[in-house]
């Protein structure tokens, strides 16, 4: 049995790489699985790093990456611009709103638009809605509450928009900007506990408010 | 670019306030996304401690900011009306005196809730740059073209999607409204004998020359009746319930009619083998 799987992997390895550019979603190791039956799951996991090692780095213009649980093969990023010429297309741009909205959906989901409104301080239904067409994100639910509003969250459409595995591959929010923030909070209330007033008047001297 | 430049003009208003300067002068307002937008904008600006708000100043500028949006006639939204009225709040609460009766040293600080969803909200702004700026589908990198799928390969152009029931809403509105256009429309007596099945079958007899033809197609040739758009809609939803055709509609191209494809070879012989109650 080994010695088959050993000489039958250049050929698995080829199959894999015809099935991923075939593929229209990113392909999961179960689906492969279903094609490949008499193929051992490791095997078809050892062979999908291997190419995911080789499918990488600035020498290759195609990648393979992880997208949605799965994996996809996809141009290399450095070239996107070279791609839009042959199409004559411009970049699907998304509006700062649009992005930030998008942004709360991802971090808060499930959530509802009143939820999104609240953080942004704007009536965000447009912006939702726009993001709906685009597929970047759905209605997955309703809350049970008065009025049973719609819950929002995102598709595999964003993950694949975005290149990324998961949701939870997003970067994380409390170990970065948030945590800089509180700490200076932290650091401005001792300054402003220890610093005799004199100091504080003094500073305000620096303000461009004066008049 | 045209945030600070404004930013700077209204610092030197602010200088020479007195000498009336006529308000038309102030048409470089730099578009916001909303109040929250503006107040982080003003902070940053101004280099304010986030946790020390002037809230004098911040008010003041904010107030002014509407002002000029009134001016130009922009729509000031409910929210900015909202958050002003916050800023005053605020104001007013800071400049009571603390209550010598209580105890307590000092009692909540009136701007810490704006304060927590001012944080909040920049956190989120971070973290659109940090999806702003992570390669993105289309714009950096691309897929293979989905020719694989037989379905696509077999007919037509790509870039379709499965068309909704709100799609096909909208191609029959799209028929009705060049209809209306007509003065027949309203003095319709004579009706014609239709019945679903025949329109099946028309619609059949279409596709079988064809693997695709648009929504207007099916109406071409024909005395468009009410009747007729009801019974063609009516004909499109049940074949598309029973798998005969699929509906796309295009994704990108300006031409948005709805487009019928065949999902069986044989159509007519299976149109004919329908059976109705109708």
């Amino acid at each position: 049995m080994e010695s088959t799987e050993l000489m039958e992997k250049p050929q698995i390895r080829a199959i894999i790489e015809a099935l991923l550019l075939a593929a229209e979603d990113p392909l999961t190791i179960d689906r492969l699985a279903t094609v490949l039956p008499d193929v051992a799951p490791e095997i078809l996991r050892d062979t999908l790093a291997s190419l995911e090692l080789e499918f990488a780095g600035p020498g290759r213009g195609i990648h393979l990456v992880r997208i949605a649980g799965g994996y996809q093969l996809r141009t290399n990023p450095e070239f996107g611009g070279h791609i839009r010429t042959l199409f004559e297309s411009k970049p699907v741009r998304l509006s700062r709103a649009a992005m930030e909205t998008l942004a709360i959906v991802a971090y808060r989901q499930p959530l509802t638009r009143a939820e999104a409104d609240e953080v942004r301080g704007v009536n965000c239904s447009g912006v939702l809605k726009t993001l709906q067409e685009y597929e970047l994100i759905d209605v997955i639910g309703q809350l049970d509450d008065i009025g049973k509003p719609n819950l929002y969250g995102t598709t595999d459409r964003f993950l694949e928009f975005f290149g990324l595995e998961g949701i939870g591959d997003l970067p994380t929010l409390e170990s970065s900007e948030l945590e800089a923030l509180i700490e200076m909070h932290d650091v401005a209330e001792e300054v402003s506990e220890e610093a005799p007033e004199e100091d504080s008047v003094e500073d305000s001297d620096d303000e461009p408010t004066t008049e | 670019m045209t945030t600070s430049s404004s930013a700077d003009a209204a610092a030197k208003t602010d200088g020479k306030k007195e000498k009336s300067v006529p308000p038309e002068l102030s048409l470089d307002l730099p578009a916001y996304r909303g109040p929250m937008d503006m107040l982080l904008d003003l902070i940053q600006k101004h280099e304010i401690d986030i946790f020390d708000i002037p809230i004098e100043m911040i008010t003041r500028r904010y107030l002014e900011y509407v002002d000029q949006m009134k001016e130009l006639d922009l729509q000031v939204g409910g929210e900015w009306l909202e958050m002003a009225a916050t800023l005053v709040y605020i104001k007013s609460k800071m400049l009571l005196p603390d209550d010598p009766d209580d105890d307590d040293d000092e009692g909540p600080d009136p701007r810490d809730e704006l304060v927590r969803r001012l944080i909040e909200y920049q956190v989120f702004q971070w973290a659109a740059e940090q999806l702003h700026e992570r390669p993105q589908l289309r714009r950096d990198f691309f897929m293979a073209a989905p020719k694989a799928l037989h379905e696509r390969e077999q007919v037509g152009p790509p870039q379709l999607r499965q068309a909704s029931l709100f799609d096909l809403v909208d191609a029959l509105k799209r028929v009705i409204e060049e209809q209306e256009e007509e003065p027949e429309w309203v003095y319709e007596i004579t009706r014609e004998k239709l019945t679903l099945r025949g329109v099946i079958l028309e619609i059949a007899a279409l596709l079988a020359d064809r693997p695709r033809v648009s929504f207007t197609e099916l109406f071409a040739g024909t005395d468009l009746s009410r009747h007729r758009i009801v019974t063609t809609f009516l004909a499109l939803l049940e074949m598309t319930r029973i798998n005969m055709i699929r509906l796309f509609q295009p994704r990108l191209s300006d031409d948005n009619d709805l487009l019928i494809e065949r999902a069986v070879i044989d159509i007519v012989e299976v149109s004919q083998t329908l059976e109705f109650d109708i």
